[in-house]
């Protein structure tokens, strides 16, 4: 009995798919393809998008490794994704940077005759903070005077959200969550504010093109069209939209907004000594736990994440704000980080499983397990301004992983005094003792330190059971 | 009715091209493409060639020199 299995989203292209067998993940390349794969291979384009890191790099497998070997012309393994993001949860930059990454492979492309055959977000992963395209069966030969097929999928999924992000509000990045296949040009239009219209890239690219759309929607008679359209676009014409595209998203900002978070390390209680000291104990931890991958959860700008990626740990840092993530980013960029991955997730409502059968993009907790959850300075957060009760955020962590480090942030901490006064405290149970009794029934509480200039305990667990997910 | 000929055998041949594009391309899209290429070509066209002069410029200094010693070699 086969275990190889399709992935769940890997079924729109004939020209073939990822499937996983033991944990392993292949792409089978089918016959159909073959004359673009030898073009990919054999033009030098493939080692050129490699060397400069845009396409994941990947090694020839025996043919009998197929899923269906009567379809399959060649079985290839391609280089693993530490962890698969989606564009709904990366920041400004990081979309952006997707975009252009984009727009650099299709004109690589181009000077072999080679074209994009799809522009999807989801085609792009990050792996040490740069962004890759993963899909290798992207590319098919170019035929002057068609124009890009991936067009309108390459403004839906990367110019819209863009524009709207840097538009109209920072929270536009979400939208993408509701649309499978980008954002509709012709919301986009409707939400971006008139003088976007004096902006030509957007006006030409984002609100034409929308009108464009809704007239040729019905188009039913094609024949004759179809012959002006496949001649309509000279490769210089090509060449000068990509340029169009490239320019307009490359001055596409985002002011970065002063909200509750981005000043946040030099509003919290610490000293830099007690700071230091508080950062050595967690990394102790950390290295205790013998963590191969940790989630840092509430990471903010990314601080404590760097605690684990510094030693070579696949670190995620997922923060409720924008503006931490974006600035973690562009802190990885800067400083050429590796192993680390700042992304946007809302703790209280994680991504979900989404797409056909909601199971084409995975919920964040599909997306685990992880060897360690890093919970510093949260828990407050989830408790008393969620609501939650300690046992179903202990069982919420431990479906997530292994081991947690978490700070248990007492009510005597300036930091609590806050969220408490404006409302009526009837977090009775919100102690030392509730704590470590609810937490004691998921976990094992291993260590125990107190933090330096502080009323908060430092503790390190591991989960008791292994076969955890949430329900249970 | 040779116009008739070609035209069918242009069409045959444009039907066998983007056998790979699966996904829908969109007739509006491809419409407004056919309209920015012609706005554009012109502009990026300039783009280039001012990208041709500068570098032409930025060049011209050294080409003098080794000019003068080939000339004082002979």
């Amino acid at each position: 009995m086969s275990s190889k299995k399709v992935l769940n989203s890997s079924f729109r292209d004939p020209s073939g798919f990822i499937f996983s067998e033991n944990s392993v993940l292949y792409r089978q390349i089918n016959n159909s393809y073959s004359n673009d794969y030898g073009l990919l291979m054999g033009s030098g384009l493939y080692k050129e998008l490699v060397d400069k890191n845009l396409l994941i790099s990947h090694k020839e497998v025996e043919i009998s490794k197929a899923l269906d070997t009567s379809l399959a012309y060649k079985v290839i393994q391609p280089d693993l994704v530490p962890f698969i993001s989606y564009p709904y949860e990366w920041s400004f930059s990081m979309l952006k940077d997707a975009a252009l990454a984009t727009l650099e492979i299709q004109k690589t492309a181009l000077k072999q005759g080679v074209i994009l055959k799809d522009a999807s977000a989801y085609n792009i992963q990050f792996i040490n903070a740069k962004p890759i395209l993963i899909d290798t069966l992207s590319f098919e030969k170019y035929e002057e005077g068609v124009p890009w097929v991936a067009y309108q999928q390459f403004c839906r999924h990367f110019l819209a959200p863009l524009s709207l992000m840097s538009f109209v509000n920072i929270e536009f990045g979400k939208l993408s969550k509701l649309y499978m296949d980008g954002i509709p040009l012709d919301l986009a239009s409707k939400i971006l504010p008139l003088s976007t219209r004096l902006n030509p890239g957007i006006l030409m690219h984002v609100h034409l093109h929308a009108q464009s759309q809704t007239k040729h929607a019905n188009d039913a008679s094609k024949q004759e069209k179809n012959l002006e359209i496949n001649r309509g676009v000279s490769k210089v014409g090509m060449l000068s939209i990509i340029d169009s595209l490239q320019s307009t998203i490359e001055k596409l900002a985002w002011k970065l907004p002063n909200t509750e978070w981005g000043d946040y390390y030099s509003i919290t209680n610490y000293t830099d000594d007690a700071m230091q000291k508080k950062e050595n104990q967690v990394e102790e931890l950390i290295l205790a736990s013998k963590a191969k991958s940790v989630w840092d959860m509430g990471a903010n700008s990314g601080r404590f994440s760097r605690l684990a990626s510094k030693h070579g740990i696949s670190t995620v840092a997922f923060d409720i704000d924008p503006v931490a993530v974006e600035l973690n980013y562009l802190s990885c960029k800067k400083n050429k980080e590796e192993n680390l991955l700042p992304l946007i997730q809302d703790l209280t409502n994680p991504s979900g499983d989404i797409g056909f059968a909601n199971s084409e993009r995975d919920s964040l907790l599909n997306r685990g397990l992880v060897d360690t959850v890093l919970a510093l300075a949260l828990i407050h957060h989830l408790a008393i301004s969620n609501n939650l009760p300690f046992d179903k955020i202990a069982r919420f962590f431990a479906a997530c992983g292994e081991y947690l480090i978490i700070e248990f942030v007492p009510k005597s901490d300036s930091q609590v005094k806050i969220l408490l006064a404006s409302r009526k405290d009837i977090f009775d149970n919100y102690t030392f003792e509730g704590f470590e009794k609810a937490f004691g029934e998921i976990y094992d509480i291993e260590q125990k330190k107190p933090i330096q200039n502080s009323d908060r305990i430092l503790y390190l667990m591991k989960r008791k059971n292994n076969n955890v997910d949430f329900e249970n | 009715m040779i116009e008739k000929i070609s035209i069918f055998l242009i069409f045959a041949v444009l039907v066998g091209r983007t056998a790979h594009a699966y996904i829908d391309p969109g007739t509006g899209s491809m419409m407004i493409q056919i309209i920015s290429a012609f706005l554009l070509t012109g502009i990026f066209t300039m783009k280039l060639w001012v990208k041709n002069v500068k570098h032409f410029f930025t060049k011209k200094p050294k080409d003098t020199i080794n000019n003068e010693q080939q000339e004082s070699s002979k």
